[in-house]
């Protein structure tokens, strides 16, 4: 019992949404419009004919089957891979002529990927110039791993893992975040504490965010609209238009029943 | 209570001490009969001279400084022996697991060439450098180049493609990416051709030195062996033993460093 009761007051730090901060949330994200993409692996047709718009400090959620192409989808954006056909084109809102390279653009992967050869605080440095050092200590100290700066990441655990990673994508100021199923592998206390975490950094940082996921109540929880993909294209989207923080509600529990019965029905 | 508790301890104590010397007895066993068998003149010292007799002579061959002349000549030739080879390895190594050209051109090459025994080429470096020191450097180095290469070269390319997708999409130039995820990824197994080398480098020394030499602790021995001193012939070879070992816990300690981030080497 003490231990659950620990997790859980860990979890208070992390601080729910407050009304103010939900007002003040500054639009930083990029628009990005995608049209016409395809994408083959050798004869293999993964993504087909994909139009979708996602607006600037959106948070979109995309589901849908193992192998429907929504992490190639995520990879394509990332521009860790290139489509076979199509555009994906990014706009700022906020500076006009200002254009968005891959620098605004950062991933968070399934496993945190994070170099074990250097320190918690090391890696949120990872790719900084050395003037913008502070800017990952900063972010260390928002997802509440100030004491473990110094540790190695074989030290920390999973939950904690993923939290650095999160801080080391966050350290570039992004203007999108892509989460490609990032709490897939946590138990499910500390993913409900990522969830919390990624809310409220996403209100505080204005970034436009992609989460891929299985989890279709995760889906619910953290989007403002979900998209169903099938076979390489848009099956079905649902807009998400419950308040935040969302709480287990009967219209939360609604919602998630009728995306699953889309998911299972493709 | 707390005298049976003090026993306790201490029984504790002398038993972790017995623990200790556990896996000396067997080796000081064997001193001391050797030790029985040549005072008693069981094994001529033309054969085995007596511990004592060893000791001794390393006692005399350090007063006088020679023995000092003799390691610090072999010292130097493994270490710019290794220096030379394991440098080139290293460069070969790096070179051929990040560049698909590179290893095309040079790996098969390279792997045909390992398996002919660096003592095999002796006559012809012979022929080729005479018998003076690069006859000896180069055996030595291309005795080492091998092991450092090949587990260079398995290092680089054993990097996780996870990590270095990730560097890329961090924005990492290609030299950061070598020096952040590359190199550090590769680190252990190029330590483990270090050491590799290592083991080899006083193997190749003994016979290098041996052909011929005017220092060294293989000229040492050979010279000792044409006048029947086997007492000093035994210096040589617990010598070489001796350096062998500093040699590994020396590589094990940089290891520790090196690695301090791996699991395995974490308290």
């Amino acid at each position: 019992m003490s231990n659950l009761n620990l997790n859980f007051y860990e979890d208070h730090r992390l601080q729910p949404v407050t009304e103010a901060e939900t007002t003040a949330t500054p639009v930083n994200g990029a628009t990005i419009l995608i049209e016409q993409l395809y994408k083959f692996y050798g004869d293999v047709k993964v993504l087909e004919d994909l139009d979708l718009n996602i607006e600037a400090g959106e948070f979109v959620a995309i589901v849908g089957r193992s192998g429907c192409g929504k992490s190639t989808l995520l990879r394509l954006i990332a521009q860790l891979e290139k489509a076979s056909y199509g555009e994906i084109k990014f706009q700022s809102v906020r500076h006009f002529r200002e254009g968005i390279t891959s620098d605004d653009i950062r991933v968070m992967f399934q496993d945190p990927r994070l170099l074990p050869w250097k320190n918690i605080l090391q890696n949120a440095q990872l790719g900084l110039s050395k003037d913008k050092y502070q800017l990952a200590e900063t972010l260390l100290e928002k997802v509440g791993l100030k004491e473990k700066a110094n540790q190695w990441p074989t030290q920390l655990s999973g939950g904690q893992r993923q939290r650095a990673a999160l801080a080391r994508a966050l350290s570039h100021s992004p203007r999108i975040l892509l989460l490609d199923e990032p709490l897939g592998a946590l138990d499910a206390l500390t993913r409900l504490e990522m969830q919390t975490l990624i809310e409220r950094l996403w209100k505080e940082q204005g970034f436009t965010a992609i989460l891929v996921t299985h989890d279709v109540s995760e889906a619910v929880q953290l989007a403002d609209r979900i998209i169903l993909l099938d076979q390489g294209h848009i099956a079905q989207s649902f807009q998400v238009n419950l308040p935040r923080p969302r709480k287990k509600s009967i219209a939360f529990s609604q919602l998630e029943q009728q995306v699953l019965d889309a998911v299972l029905a493709t | 209570m707390s005298a049976k508790l003090l026993l306790d301890h201490v029984s504790r104590g002398t038993l972790s001490i017995g623990k200790g010397l556990l896996p000396w007895l067997f080796p000081i066993l064997l001193v001391l009969i050797w030790q029985i068998a040549s005072s008693s003149g069981l094994l001529q010292s033309r054969i085995l001279p007596a511990p004592t007799a060893v000791v001794s002579a390393f006692w005399h061959l350090l007063i006088g400084g020679e023995l000092w002349h003799h390691v610090k000549v072999s010292a130097g030739r493994a270490l710019l022996g290794l220096l030379i080879g394991g440098g080139l390895g290293l460069i070969l190594g790096l070179l051929n697991g990040s560049s698909r050209i590179a290893s095309t051109l040079l790996d098969t090459t390279l792997q045909m060439v390992r398996n002919i025994p660096a003592l095999a080429l002796i006559p012809l470096v012979i022929l080729w450098f005479g018998i003076d020191e690069t006859a000896k450097l180069f055996l030595v180095a291309v005795g080492v180049f091998f092991p450092i290469y090949i587990n260079t070269y398995h290092g680089i390319r054993s990097v996780d493609p996870q990590l270095i997708e990730m560097g890329k999409s961090y924005g990492l130039n290609r030299w950061q990416l070598y020096k952040e995820i590359i190199l550090p990824g590769a680190m252990p197994s190029i330590l483990v051709g270090l050491r590799f080398s290592l083991g080899l480098v006083w193997v190749l020394l003994i016979v290098a030195e041996t052909i011929s030499a005017q220092a060294g602790i293989g000229y040492m021995t050979m010279n000792a062996r044409e006048f029947l001193q086997t007492d000093i012939v035994l210096v040589g070879i617990l010598l070489y033993a001796l350096l062998g070992k500093l040699a590994d816990v020396l590589a094990q300690a940089l290891e520790h460093y090196l690695l301090r981030w791996h699991a395995g080497y974490q308290k």
